[in-house]
């Protein structure tokens, strides 16, 4: 999961704001990825995955000022003893 | 200065650096008699004149306020926009045009805020400007994501196959969005992932097609028996028809044979309606699949309230479980207007809450009511519970933070690329191998 905050003041923005989007990497020619204001796609490379989120950034960055970016993992909880 | 028309991109391009060259200064660097000045000349090429010699025989016309200058601005930035829409010739330097037209918006808007937000009515046409411009530059970006107006290779010198495999948003899903429910979007589209193996929010266990199509028999089949006990009825209770009973009977059994016939032509007819449809069906299905989903989502998004900004693993559940006590006691607190905490020594301290935080708190019980509002659905007495459950074989566990050393407004596409290409790769593949 990506997740971004922006709250530091830059140039009269003070509001604090998130936004979370989710990644999967199916196997090396299939990657997909969710936004919840957008949906999902399917990016062929990890190269398209990139571009396709720097474009994401690129656009919630016209309305927010984000200043910290963050890579969470959501994995399988081990089994109880 | 009067309004000039700017068509020339190399003016652009030089123009755009002397703009870039305002983010960040200092406030008392960009206002005052001291300051910094930007300078209009009458060829389009932009100045900067520093210090006191810059303020001298200055007058109202050579303001970044003035209207002519405005114009001038708004007009280059919709030209170098235009520029990128439609050139195509070999020395366009798009990233680098690009790149420099948002660099130029991030001065411009420092620039103004920092210098010109005191200065009366100019100040707000001129944040107008910008905030026209913010939407020319939204347009090949929503182009990209919502693939419908896609003008990749004319923003981006190389661009990559992205398929938008599902269109949907917030507002599809919840009436009422609140704060942090992307997180709970997230969570739970991860959570599917895991746990059922489905990658998409359209994968359902249930047979939609075939749920529909016997939905549909069934009411088909009433409607027709219920025609067929009429004619016969009819039948039956006439008299002169009842002498001719057996004639009416194989007649009866004609008109059977023809409303079976009817039926299967109507059967048939459905599921070619349906397949044809597909697409349009599966869409329905999905949003209202979703909406009633909500529910789960709704909940995850008081996890974020923990999580954000704080590194080490968290388990989603036990802050679903935090939260199912949370609420009765904020109401107490609010309520009583006093708040009791404890202190890292064990002790618990209670103090008056002021006004900001009363709104504070007030506000994050509203969130975790609107979500509970949402759980209505789950008919169980236990629904938070059952919810629990749901998230208890999942972990949630923070990577390294991405450093962005500087706050990225009006960030062009390659700063992120940049800053955050190299990282997501090296954990996507790490997490993934």
């Amino acid at each position: 999961m990506i997740s971004f905050k922006c709250e530091r003041d830059y140039a009269g923005i003070k509001a604090g704001a998130g936004h979370a989007m989710a990644i999967k990497k199916v196997n090396e020619n299939k990657y997909i990825a969710m936004d919840p204001n957008f949906g999902e796609f399917e990016c062929n490379t990890i190269e398209g995955l990139i571009f396709l989120y720097s474009s994401i950034l690129c656009f919630y960055s016209l309305q927010f000022n984000i200043t910290d970016l963050e890579l969470s993992t959501i994995s399988l909880a081990p089994a109880a003893p | 200065m009067p309004y000039v028309e700017i068509t020339d991109i190399r003016i652009m391009r030089h123009n755009f650096k002397i703009l870039a060259s305002f983010d960040r200064r200092p406030g008392n660097e960009l206002a005052g008699k001291y300051a910094r000045k930007l300078k209009f000349n009458n060829n389009g090429r932009f100045e900067v004149q520093d210090g006191a010699w810059g303020s001298m025989w200055r007058s109202d016309a050579d303001s970044l306020l003035h209207t002519d200058n405005i114009r001038t601005i708004k007009d280059m930035f919709k030209n170098a926009i235009g520029y990128m829409k439609n050139c195509v010739d070999s020395d366009k330097k798009t990233d680098e045009t690009r790149k420099a037209i948002f660099q130029a918006l991030r001065g411009l808007y420092w620039l103004a805020y920092q210098g010109y937000r005191t200065r009366g009515g100019g100040y707000d046409n001129l944040i107008k400007v910008i905030d026209e411009t913010k939407k020319m530059l939204n347009e090949p970006l929503l182009g990209i994501l919502s693939y419908s107006n896609n003008q990749t290779s004319l923003w981006f010198s190389q661009s990559h196959q992205v398929n938008c495999s599902l269109f949907f948003n917030q507002g599809d899903i919840y009436s009422n969005t609140q704060e942090g429910i992307c997180f709970g979007m997230s969570m739970d589209w991860c959570r599917r992932d895991v746990i059922k193996g489905y990658d998409s929010f359209f994968q359902s266990s249930k047979d939609k097609l075939g749920l529909f199509l016997e939905e549909l028999l069934q009411y088909r089949k009433a409607i027709n028996k219920q025609e067929m006990k009429k004619y016969q009825d009819s039948l039956i209770n006439d008299p002169e028809h009842r002498q001719k009973f057996p004639e009416r009977e194989a007649r009866v059994a004609d008109r059977t044979n023809l409303l079976n016939q009817r039926k299967n032509e109507i059967q048939s007819h459905d599921r070619e309606v349906i397949e044809t449809n597909l697409n349009l069906f599966d869409e329905v299905n999905f949003r209202t699949r979703m909406q009633k989903k909500g529910n789960y989502q709704a909940i995850a998004q008081f996890t974020q309230g923990d999580n954000f900004g704080r590194n080490g693993p968290a388990m989603v559940s036990e802050k679903i479980a935090q939260t199912i006590a949370y609420p009765d006691r904020l109401q107490s607190d609010i309520a009583s207007g006093s708040r009791s905490v404890q202190d890292p020594n064990g002790t618990i301290r209670t103090y008056v809450m002021s006004d900001d935080q009363k709104q504070r708190f007030q506000k994050e019980l509203n969130q975790i009511n609107f979500a509970l509002n949402e759980l209505g659905e789950i008919p169980d007495s236990d629904r938070l519970q059952k919810l629990q459950r749901k998230y208890d074989r999942i972990v949630f566990e923070r990577c390294p933070s991405i450093s962005l050393k500087n706050s990225r407004y009006l960030s062009d596409p390659s700063i992120f690329k940049k800053i955050f290409g190299s990282t997501a790769q090296r954990e996507i593949e790490c997490k993934y191998k």
